[in-house]
């Protein structure tokens, strides 16, 4: 299971859920922009509050950090 | 493979100086890491002509789409770390001059000329508690991270367009903002300052020095040194959003070109040349005096039609 934790107007969001797109991995976008109970959930898994966090079969990854989230996803 | 060209760095300068080396057939090669430059992480452009109150994103996705209708190599995702220089052949006159350009990843890339359009990082306060706390209420991306500030108060440090900018974006969410300028006035357009003002949020503050970012696991309040009374302030904030400037990203080419105190590569303001045969800069990177999105992309275009001359001369040469 999957998730982007993201906001609206993010571009390294954007830029992270087409880089997933591309390699045809099915995610969830939880767009946390307008939902404080979403936020928190966010900054309790990964100890922060900026977006992205990539939230891999319970691995989390601030950021786009694209060779942490390629090994993670065997890419 | 020897490339006419390499140009570094994929913002407004690095896009329009492909487009034009694309147009011109030189054989080339663009390194960037993303096609963001400063520009995406601006919430609304509205100085581009053609393209009224379009957001930084939007208007970056149409010059990388631009970019890449032409057929030119591109390398993404990858940052500079070093560019070497190699002179082969004996007779001085039919010296051959050649850059290296070797990324973080280890690969390394060979051409005959080069445009850089490194442009600039977010500048740094350098006071306690900016680094403990990125991203626990320090940010330098007002747009990724403003929706975490709902009903919070928050501060801005700078008085330019950027920080005037993050103010504006946040008081979509935040309860109050305490923009915090060290000089004793604001650099920012007066358009956006009136927007400012018609939000009723935001506090505007002059003559401030942000002394510490403080908290437990978060930020929690942010002191403040008046620099006039020299009395130290406690705000009482949820997060500190730093604008004050960006500093250039040219430490990748160490010597080779001169720059100036700030680390701005000095390049000739009608051809873009640097100090050092075959290599071009542009863009925010370059010591213009202006950062501005049309700006880049205008010394982008100068500095790809000065290449070009060059390496045409070049070809008459040997």
């Amino acid at each position: 299971m999957i998730k982007v934790y993201s906001t609206q107007s993010c571009p390294y969001c954007v830029t992270l859920k087409e880089f997933l797109k591309a390699k045809d991995i099915a995610f969830e976008d939880v767009d946390v922009s307008f939902d404080q109970k979403l936020q928190q959930e966010m900054i309790d898994k990964s100890g922060q509050m900026g977006v992205p966090v990539v939230d891999i079969d319970g691995q989390i990854v601030v950021g786009f950090d694209r060779e942490k989230i390629a090994q993670l996803l065997k890419l | 493979m020897l490339y006419d060209l390499i140009i570094i760095g994929g913002g407004p300068a690095g896009i329009t100086a492909g487009i034009y080396a694309a147009r011109k057939k030189l054989n080339t090669l663009l390194i960037a890491k993303d096609f963001f430059g400063q520009t995406a992480k601006t919430g609304e452009i509205d100085n581009w002509p053609g393209s009224p109150n379009i957001s930084g994103g939007a208007l970056m996705q149409s010059f990388e789409k631009h970019l890449k209708n032409f057929a030119i190599n591109i390398k993404e995702n990858q940052t500079v770390a070093k560019v070497n220089l190699t002179k082969s052949g004996s007779n001085s006159e039919l010296d051959l001059v050649k850059f290296t350009v070797r990324v973080e990843s280890g690969e390394s890339f060979e051409a005959k000329a080069l445009v850089v359009c490194s442009g600039a990082s977010p500048r740094k306060l350098g006071v306690a508690g900016e680094d403990k706390f990125i991203g626990k209420g320090v940010s330098f991306c007002s747009l990724c991270d403003a929706p975490f500030f709902q009903d919070k108060n928050v501060a801005v440090a700078g008085g330019g367009n950027s920080a005037l900018e993050a103010a504006l974006d946040l008081a979509k969410y935040a309860n109050k903002i305490y923009l915090l300028e060290a000089s004793d006035f604001l650099r920012g357009d007066p358009l956006l300052q009136d927007s400012l003002k018609r939000t009723g949020k935001v506090e505007i503050r002059f003559n401030q020095e942000i002394k510490e970012i403080q908290g437990k696991a978060m930020v929690e309040s942010v002191a403040v040194v008046d620099r006039f009374s020299q009395k130290t302030e406690i705000l009482a904030v949820s997060g500190v959003f730093v604008e004050i400037g960006w500093t250039p990203q040219s430490d990748f080419l160490g010597g080779l070109v001169s720059k100036n105190e700030r680390g701005e590569i000095i390049a000739d303001p009608e051809t873009g040349q640097t100090s050092l045969e075959g290599v071009w800069a542009a863009g925010d990177c370059i010591n213009a005096k202006y950062k501005q999105v049309i700006l880049a992309a205008a010394s982008g275009a100068r500095a790809t039609l000065s290449a070009y001359e060059y390496l045409n001369k070049l070809k008459d040469e040997n």
